[in-house]
């Protein structure tokens, strides 16, 4: 399990963990970025992270995305 | 006629407007909710003979009490109680949507599910069997592609059936597993002992809420469930009880039940292959967010925005601009008495009201760009892309939208704050957003620049002057950051959707909507601010004069009329006379001159005479002009405040049109038109001659920072009340904007004149 900003672009990974407030957890989660759920790093640091859930993309910041603990697939 | 509600709920981007607009087509208007400034839409459409009244609800993810928009569509469809709720699903992004319409399934509201953009999860090679789903979910389910307008009949008609037969459907038992349902029950049992709530709500909805910990559900429970009622104890031990079992907070738990259910589903129900081919959007992004090419494109584009916006619209404006003057012309002409309500009418109403009217191609072609950037899809990108710089100052890339819509009018800008997510974001994007220059100030540059510039610069100063804006608010934002505010920044979380084709009919109802406020505007507040102004401009009138003006005209008249006769009397019974006068009038001077020279300079002298009358007299009437103005209200409203005003520059008149368009900016254009122009009919054309003549272009730029930067309109001032609660901002707002303005102005101005 290693921060999202860990992986090289194109990896798929699958969400583990989200050390973060309730708020960003709820928005995250409404988002479709829930625990278990598979996405695909698109875009990597410096600056925010893209990633891609079913056929939508996310800008997350780097804080954000550093937030989210996941796992190679 | 029998009338039923139906709303329309969905994610942002699930294409909600597009089977709005296709299901209602031209008859919606907008409003706001009540006591919030989440736009309110809604529509209506005849469907054999029963009419249904649509309203469209702000596109959300979720039912929690995260965001004003999640909370104003929930209690919309708790309070409102519409027929039925349809929910927007975008096909290509099933799981992720349904995770709204499992909350909607948990209201146990009525319910029909639309898959959209049906076409782009085929390309997706995304396959569903929206039958199978149907059956699994127990919810009717219509396939649309609502931008080409598939699918919209069968949707009206499962509508149209769903209200008439009043089918009670019976929707799936989510199972949140042993433990949680028994927290539930529990929870339950006590809520059922109040008869208000099972009338109104669905008792397991609100326990599910109790244990997500929901604060607007807990405040409205107060009501019926004093603090010391054990109703609260019981959730307090429900809620510790499930997070020592599972280790985790209970609405994360409840959260992945849901997803579970709705993996579990679409497992059934839907077939992914992998998709043919490399997703152009994927490929699109690639170029427009690149880490070099990102934000040369990005002004590229916002530069090419006003382009179009003016260079377009120049000819449209001018057009109108004439129609407007001879208008005027027209009415004096033919209306003979001199009235006061004629001069209200020629003088007041229609250059006031014309003055606004005649921006509106503008402000057509000004949405249309933005409404092009947002249904493209690059709006977000844009967001993305400065979110770098705007975290550097201390802002969210999310500002940048709110801001963006600012340069359309700073009150939806102001508005629109309310997508951000700390308060901090909220109140130092509103105190700056008034930087970002409105369509209200287009027409003040739409005058004062071509007034000053040549037609090469034109575009380049108006572009420097939005940019000017953007680089205070931002410097500004860094100082504020400093001093008032010292958090951390919000989080950084948006959805870039994918690149899409906007459809015209989206982009006319979009752009019509825009351009219906604005005309509204010009229609309402413009007119009786005209109507207030010519009022201001015309009384008290002059009765006294400080000199005989018609007198000194007279003089004029007389001795330059004599001076001209005997020029005349002596020449005009030559015989070359006629000869020379018709060979200068085709501007044959040398053959005329060889004639005879003597006659030639006399006729000569008489058109320099004409000509000097002309002047003078033009000259006493002007000093004649500015006594009337003087006298009038508005006039000594001017020349009271022009000492504060010269250290920068401006004359009463300036002033005067500055102080006026503390309403509404763009009444500065309508203001300084009629200043110029009491008792005579002038074009645009001639006022902005009458400025190049009594300004020079410093005083131009002075002018443009001025309105750019100086105290926003009454209406933004309002807004910001509203949205921040609090006169503290408002304030600070107008003072700390028009004090900077000042002292930006003071300095522009003194170095520009040693310069």
């Amino acid at each position: 399990m290693s921060p999202l900003i860990m992986f090289d672009k194109g990896t798929k990974v699958k969400i583990k963990k989200i050390n973060s407030g309730i708020n960003l957890k709820k928005r995250l989660e409404g988002m479709g970025l829930g625990i278990d759920k598979t996405i695909e790093i698109v875009k990597t640091p410096p600056g925010p992270v893209i990633i891609k859930v079913e056929n939508s993309k996310i800008a997350l910041g780097f804080g954000e995305a550093s937030k989210i603990l996941v796992e190679k697939v | 006629m029998k009338e039923f509600k139906i709303a329309l709920a969905g994610n942002p981007n699930a294409g909600k407007s597009s089977v709005f607009n296709a299901l209602t087509g031209a008859r919606q208007h907008v409003a706001n909710y009540p006591g919030v400034t989440v736009e309110k839409k809604e529509g209506e459409y005849i469907y054999k003979n029963v009419k249904f009244k649509v309203i469209d609800l702000p596109g959300i993810y979720s039912l929690t009490a995260y965001s004003v928009e999640e909370i104003v569509a929930r209690n919309f469809i708790i309070e409102e109680k519409p027929d039925v709720v349809i929910d927007i699903i975008d096909a290509s992004n099933i799981e992720r949507n349904l995770y709204l319409a499992i909350q909607l399934m948990e209201l146990n509201v009525p319910l029909i599910l639309v898959l959209n953009m049906m076409d782009e999860a085929k390309k997706k090679g995304i396959e569903i069997d929206s039958s199978y789903l149907s059956k699994l979910l127990n919810v009717p389910i219509v396939e649309t592609v609502a931008n080409k307008e598939k699918g919209i009949d069968k949707l009206k008609e499962e509508i149209y059936n769903f209200c008439i037969n009043k089918k009670k459907l019976k929707l799936p038992k989510l199972y949140y597993g042993d433990e949680i349902e028994e927290s539930l029950n529990k929870i339950i049992k006590i809520l059922n002992t109040s008869p208000n709530i099972i009338k109104k709500l669905n008792p397991k909805w609100l326990a599910i809420k109790l244990l997500e910990d929901d604060e607007e559900v807990k405040k409205e429970l107060l009501k019926i469930f004093p603090e010391n009622h054990n109703l609260w104890q019981i959730v307090r031990e429900e809620i510790e009880n499930l997070r020592s079992i599972f280790n985790e907070e209970p609405d994360i738990l409840i959260a992945e039940r849901r997803y579970g259910f709705i993996s579990g589903a679409c497992r059934e129900s839907i077939k992914k292959s992998t998709p043919p081919r490399l997703d152009i959007s994927d490929k699109i992004d690639a170029i427009l967010t690149n880490k070099f090419a990102g934000i040369p494109i990005f002004l590229f584009l916002m530069y090419l925005t006003f382009q179009l916006t003016f260079s377009l619209g120049q000819k449209p404006v001018e057009l109108l601009d004439s129609f407007f003057t001879n208008l005027s012309f027209y009415i004096s002409k033919f209306w003979h008495s001199e009235s006061l309500i004629k001069s209200l009418i020629v003088d007041g109403v229609i250059p006031g009201v014309g003055s606004v009217i005649v921006f509106l191609p503008n402000i057509i072609l000004l949405f249309f760009a933005i409404g092009i950037l947002e249904s493209t899809g690059y709006m977000a990108r844009a967001a993305f892309i400065i979110d770098k710089i705007m975290h550097k100052i201390g802002l969210h890339g999310k500002s940048f939208i709110p801001m963006l819509v600012g340069f359309g009018c700073n009150v939806p800008g102001i508005m629109a704050t309310r997508t951000l997510d700390t308060e901090k974001d909220r109140i130092l994007t509103i105190l700056v957003l008034p930087l970002m220059s409105c369509g209200a100030r287009v027409p003040i540059y739409m005058l004062i620049i071509p007034a000053f510039f040549p037609k090469q610069f034109q575009a380049p100063i108006m572009w420097l002057i939005y940019m000017t804006g953007i680089l205070i608010a931002l410097i500004l934002v860094k100082i504020l950051n400093k001093i008032i505010f010292k958090g951390v920044p919000a989080p950084f979380l948006m959805e870039l959707p994918p690149y899409r084709v906007p459809t015209f009919k989206n982009l006319y109802l979009y752009v019509r909507e825009k351009s219906y406020q604005y005309l509204k505007k010009a229609g309402t507040i413009i007119l009786a601010l005209s109507i207030i102004l010519w009022f201001l401009s015309t009384f008290p009138q002059t009765k006294n004069f400080s000199k005989d003006y018609n007198k000194i005209e007279n003089e004029i008249k007389i001795t330059y009329s004599t001076q001209i006769n005997n020029i005349f009397n002596k020449i005009k019974d030559n015989k070359d006379y006629k000869l020379i006068l018709d060979l200068i009038k085709a501007g044959k001077n040398d053959e005329a001159k060889l004639i005879n020279n003597d006659i030639y300079l006399k006729i000569l002298k008489i058109k320099y005479l004409k000509l000097k009358m002309k002047k003078e007299i033009e000259k006493i009437n002007a000093e004649k002009h500015a006594e009337i103005v003087a006298n009038t209200f508005i006039g000594k409203i001017g020349h009271f405040f022009e000492p504060v005003f010269k250290p920068i520059g401006f004359d009463w008149k300036i002033v005067t049109a500055i102080i006026a368009s503390l309403p509404a900016k763009e009444v500065f254009v309508s203001q300084i038109s009629i200043i110029n122009a009491v008792g005579e009919k002038e074009s645009t054309k001639k006022l902005i001659e009458k400025l190049r003549e009594r300004y020079s272009p410093l005083i131009g730029i002075c002018i443009l920072l001025w309105v750019l930067i100086a105290s926003p309109c009454i209406a933004t001032l309002a807004v910001t009340k509203q949205e921040t609660g609090s006169w503290k901002w408002v304030f600070l707002q107008f003072f700390g904007l028009t004090g900077l303005a000042y002292v930006i102005v003071f300095i522009v101005y003194n170095i520009g004149k040693i310069i």
